[in-house]
């Protein structure tokens, strides 16, 4: 216990001892944490992305004013009857006026032309989710039947599959730069570490050659040089949550330009997997720090 | 105690620094090594606390065959036997006390017990009223004292003195010895590497005289012979 607290104190010393060193040696290992960070908001941001993008819908076919609803409940039924098919929402006029009221609910002058109406000038429509990817176009074809186009005022498709493998284009290039700056950043972390700790012994050379002549066991040695870089670990750790949530409410208003606003919200990410993601980058980086550690100790004091 | 069995040591390129060792010292012995600069005394020293690996022969330490030692066993051959420098080597920043306090606590022993064999040792070579001082508020001999005071904390059965009073003057040096003499008493084998020719007469105990690596004299109660 008392051996405990005085090798703590050994690594508090010797970071103000080296204090330029400590701090150069603390900032590399938040770049190295804030980058890790910065692929995981990546990640996320691009996951909803794609998911948003999964759940659009695929077929909107918007019918004539003048169409039934028993009519259209035919041509939903037909539908459904397609193995393509996922899923289908059917918006009535009336929804689809209120719908058009409250995206507009801004601009009275739309709202009183609207108003002024006596007669609901939009048609009901219905919302068509393909199974698959690539099914969009089978469904497009099953519509061209006589006795649906007369019906039909106007039919839209979004072509998911070309958003969607665009958008994973962008993210595995962007992952993949991310990946191969965090290599280079724990490679660096290392060496760096590697380095502080060598300085560390060096310092402390008088001390450990007495210590190894009384008989003070490899162990006892080198631990507190190990500790001390578990120490470096542990503040890099708590500056980079420090630096993190500014850093996310900073692009907060990007992402949710992207999204449409609510719709996703980085901040309320981290803090929902808080520990799954800080946790992890702190055993990550106290490994990286334990590994250099040991490979100094090892080299330097013949342990 | 110590056996030294036709020990050979040969620093790279080819310095033969042990060139062929053969020597044994029984326990509770005081035995006096004495040669000059450069014969290797001190290498013999090195190689006895393990700091050198031996390139032929054999070593064996109270039956401990130590030629191979692993090197996690080093620290347990090092508790055994107490060294003692020409340098002294005390932490400069720490006390007399502390740094008799500190062979204990990089061992892992617990404050009482650091506390109870701190002031016995210091008690033994005469430092009580000066535990609380700082080595550059001792006196030579008395850095000494503190050195050989660190030597004993493991109650080692054996010390290794290479050139204690090296540093001291002539009745300084003859304290010291005569502290060596009150341990080897107590019965811990004392090993006293020395060039001082005044002070191995003035113990008046077996000698070996070395020279080039190799041991060229050995008498009972010996005077320095060159
Ligand atoms: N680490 C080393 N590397 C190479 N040669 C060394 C080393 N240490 C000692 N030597 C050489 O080995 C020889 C014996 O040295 P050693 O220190 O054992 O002598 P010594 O008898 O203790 O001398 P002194 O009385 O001056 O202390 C010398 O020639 C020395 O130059
Ligand atoms: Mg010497």
């Amino acid at each position: 216990m008392s051996y405990l607290i005085r090798t703590i104190k050994f690594s508090l010393q010797d970071f103000y001892r080296n204090i330029w060193l400590s701090i150069v040696t603390i900032s590399i290992l938040v770049l190295t944490l804030v980058s890790i960070n910065v692929l995981v908001a990546f990640h996320a941001v691009t996951a909803t992305a794609i998911t948003a993008i999964q759940n659009k819908v695929d077929i909107s076919v918007d019918f004539k004013p003048t169409v039934t609803a028993a009519e259209i409940n035919t041509v939903k039924t037909y539908l459904l009857g397609l193995p393509e098919v996922a899923d289908i929402e059917y918006i009535s006029r009336d929804e689809a006026l209120a719908r058009f009221k409250e995206r507009h609910s801004a601009n009275q002058t739309i709202l009183d032309v609207v108003s002024e109406l006596s007669d609901n000038p939009l048609g009901a429509s219905l919302r068509v989710k393909a199974r698959n990817l690539d099914s969009y176009a089978t469904i497009l074809s099953a519509l061209d039947k006589p006795e649906i186009t007369p019906l039909v005022a106007s039919r839209d498709y979004y072509n998911r599959q070309t958003m969607i493998s665009k958008v994973s284009g962008w993210t595995d290039t962007g992952e993949k730069i991310a990946f191969v700056f965090i290599i280079f950043f724990i490679l660096i972390s290392a060496l760096i570490v590697f380095n502080t700790i060598r300085v560390a012994i060096y310092t402390h050379r008088e001390e450990i050659g007495i210590e190894k002549l009384v008989g003070a066991t490899n162990w006892f040695v080198s631990l507190p040089f190990i500790l001390e870089s578990v120490f470096y670990a542990l503040a890099a750790c708590l500056i980079t949550i420090v630096i993190v949530y500014p850093l996310l409410a900073f692009v907060q208003p990007y992402v949710a330009g992207f999204f449409g606003a609510d719709s996703f919200n980085l901040t309320d990410y981290f803090t929902a997997r808080f520990f799954m993601i800080f946790l992890t980058e702190l055993v990550v980086i106290m490994l990286v720090n334990i590994v250099s550690s040991m490979v100094a100790t090892r080299k330097y004091l013949k342990v | 105690m110590i056996h030294f069995k036709n020990v050979h040591k040969v620093y790279p390129p080819d310095t033969k620094a042990v060139d062929g060792v053969l020597l044994h010292i029984k326990p509770k012995e005081f035995c006096s090594i004495v040669g000059q600069s450069g014969t290797g005394k001190t290498t013999l020293v090195r190689l006895l606390i393990a700091e050198e690996r031996l390139d032929a022969g054999e070593i064996v330490v109270g039956g401990w065959d130590i030629t191979d030692i692993k090197p996690s066993e080093v620290p347990f051959l090092r508790r055994q036997i107490g060294v003692v420098f020409q340098d002294f080597k005390l932490l400069p920043q720490k006390t007399a006390y502390e740094n008799v306090a500190f062979a204990l606590e990089v061992c892992g022993a617990t404050s009482k017990r650091i506390e109870a064999v701190v002031s016995q040792v210091l008690k033994i070579v005469g430092l009580q009223g000066k535990e609380h001082r700082y080595p550059k508020q001792l006196s030579g001999g008395e850095q000494q004292r503190v050195a050989i005071a660190r030597s004993l904390v493991h109650r080692p059965k054996i010390l290794v003195a290479d050139e204690p009073t090296g540093n001291l003057d002539t009745i300084t040096s003859r304290e010291i010895a005569d502290l060596l003499l009150k341990i080897n008493e107590f019965g811990t084998t004392v090993l006293l590497v020395t060039h001082d020719k005044d002070l191995v007469n003035y113990v008046k105990k077996r000698v070996v005289t070395m020279d080039g690596g190799k041991v060229v004299g050995d008498q009972k109660s010996g005077k320095y012979v060159l």
